[in-house]
């Protein structure tokens, strides 16, 4: 138990010092590109480079969601998440993402233990814009299904003892949901065509199916259940096969 | 400065990660039906005529109207030593009829001493009663509260019959049902067993059960339509089935 919490302290640490050196680079980088902009702009009247043409097919990506793996330190989750995308003219933006997930959230009902299992995808289309050669934001819209199923046991002892306790199992398969996300992507080129970022996505509850007496407390691919609209963060390594 | 920054929230998020590792708990309840028990008999015993209350408010309506009398007695007695005080001191009288009326005065001044004094041991009599009658009285308010002790409840479904005890007295008990069964033969003691009165009562109650969440996320058995099939109080007053307004029980029984 302490040496999963020592991991856990040092995997918070990476995270927070990825997040802030990332912060930290964007904002030098604006400043260089600022200054390099101000200094183009003096030589561009001297010297005019010919353009680049972006290609129709401009890049094919793999993705690979590390965040999840914080679930190897955690007892109530075990995530995997992995994803695709491909560019055209560097601009358009296609992206599909793949997960599973077993979920065990600690307090789901105070009685009842509760996991629910599944996996998930998530489709979109969005805009991609590059601040310098090596970081750029994109904007998606995307809609995620998740196939899941969830169990538990309720329990309750009978405080006076006269009567048996109370031991309900539950188990239901088959489920499904859809939702809606807007993701803001910011990522960073760390070598070649290797990429690091993240996502945070505001997710839409579309639909899921409710259940009596304990509702579905968590679902794959898109949490808790207890608002229909939730944030999300994700952290990400990418590889482009770039044609450009 | 920065440094600092990120070693404080290197401990939040540390803190906040640790904080989300709960052990689950567990719950310990019985759903119940809430019961009024009225001691009847006992209250009977006390206030019906010819019992402890009513042969109390009479020798103290008895002994109120005695006092009265003998205020008015010892009025009356004030008045003749008032008058006769003022004749011994006529100078008209001769010493014969001085002598008569100053024994008059003397046998007048000791009755009225000696009703006084027995005026004041009747006042004595009196606030005994009263006393005594508000003890009593409070003993009826108490039992019409319902302000009894379960001994214990036995549960006569099981075959080996487990049994809870309780040592404090309620005004109003959950009777604890089965989270299983929608159906429960109980067999109640009521009593104090310090004074050596037990008195043993079955209940057979049928309800309905379902299982709720509330806001909380505590799973509960809940029940519902409950009613006493069977039982052998002298009478019972259903209030409500289900759920009643501000702890009211369900069920009021006599017995």
């Amino acid at each position: 138990m302490v040496v999963r919490r020592i991991i856990l302290f040092i995997f918070s640490g990476l995270t927070l010092w990825s997040l802030s050196s990332r912060a930290q680079e964007s904002l030098d980088s604006l400043t260089t590109q600022t200054a390099d902009s101000l200094a183009v702009s003096t030589l561009e009247k001297e010297v005019e480079e010919p353009k680049e043409i972006m290609p129709f097919f401009s890049s094919a990506s793999f993705i690979y969601d590390y965040g999840k793996l914080a679930g190897l330190f955690l007892k109530t989750e075990m995530k995997q998440e992995v994803g695709a995308q491909i560019e055209f003219w560097n601009r358009l933006v296609l992206v599909g993402e793949f997960g599973t997930a077993k979920l065990e959230p600690n307090g789901a009902y105070q009685n009842a233990n509760y996991i629910s299992e599944g996996w998930y995808y998530r489709a979109g289309i969005g805009y991609k814009y590059d601040m310098n050669p090596k970081n750029n934001f994109a904007l998606t819209l995307r809609y995620g299904q998740s196939f899941y199923g969830d169990k538990g046991r309720v329990e309750i002892f009978s405080k006076s003892g006269i009567h048996d306790d109370y031991v309900e199992p539950f188990n239901r398969e088959n489920n499904t949901a859809y939702w809606y996300e807007v993701v803001l992507s910011s990522e960073k080129k760390i070598w070649k065509g290797l990429y690091t970022g993240f996502h945070m996505r505001l997710r839409v509850m579309g639909y899921y199916e409710q259940q009596q007496p304990l509702d579905v407390y968590s679902i794959p691919g898109y949490g808790r259940t207890f608002d229909n609209t939730i944030p999300a963060i994700n952290l990400y390594l990418k590889y482009a096969f770039e044609m450009f | 400065m920065k440094d600092r920054i990120f070693l404080a929230s290197l401990f939040l998020i540390s803190v906040l990660i640790w904080s989300c590792q709960e052990d689950q708990e567990y719950l310990e309840y019985d759903p119940s039906v809430l019961m009024k028990f009225i001691n009847q008999d006992s209250i009977d015993a006390l206030t019906g005529e010819g019992d402890t209350i009513y042969i109390l408010n009479d020798s103290i309506d008895s002994l109120t109207k005695l006092i009265s009398q003998q205020n008015v007695f010892i009025s009356d007695t004030s008045d003749n030593i008032f008058e006769l005080g003022d004749s011994v001191e006529d100078e008209r009288l001769t010493s014969e009829e001085r002598a008569k009326v100053q024994a008059e005065l003397d046998r007048n001044i000791k009755a009225g001493a000696d009703l006084s004094d027995f005026k004041d041991s009747l006042d004595l009599v009196k606030d005994s009663l009263s006393n005594n009658l508000a003890f009593w009285n409070g003993v009826v308010n108490t039992m019409e509260s319902g302000s009894v002790k379960i001994i214990s409840i036995v549960n006569l479904a099981e075959e080996e019959s487990p049994k809870v005890e309780y040592f404090d007295s309620l005004t109003v008990w959950p009777i604890p049902l089965s989270m299983n069964d929608e159906y429960v033969h109980l067999q109640l003691s009521i009593g104090d067993e310090d004074v050596g009165v037990i008195q043993q009562y079955t209940l057979e109650i049928e309800y309905s059960l379902s299982t709720q969440v509330d806001e909380k996320g505590i799973v509960t058995r809940v029940p519902d339509n409950i009613d006493i099939v069977s039982h052998d109080f002298k009478s019972k007053i259903n209030n409500c089935q289900t759920s009643c307004n501000g702890g009211t029980p369900n069920y009021t029984v006599h017995f």
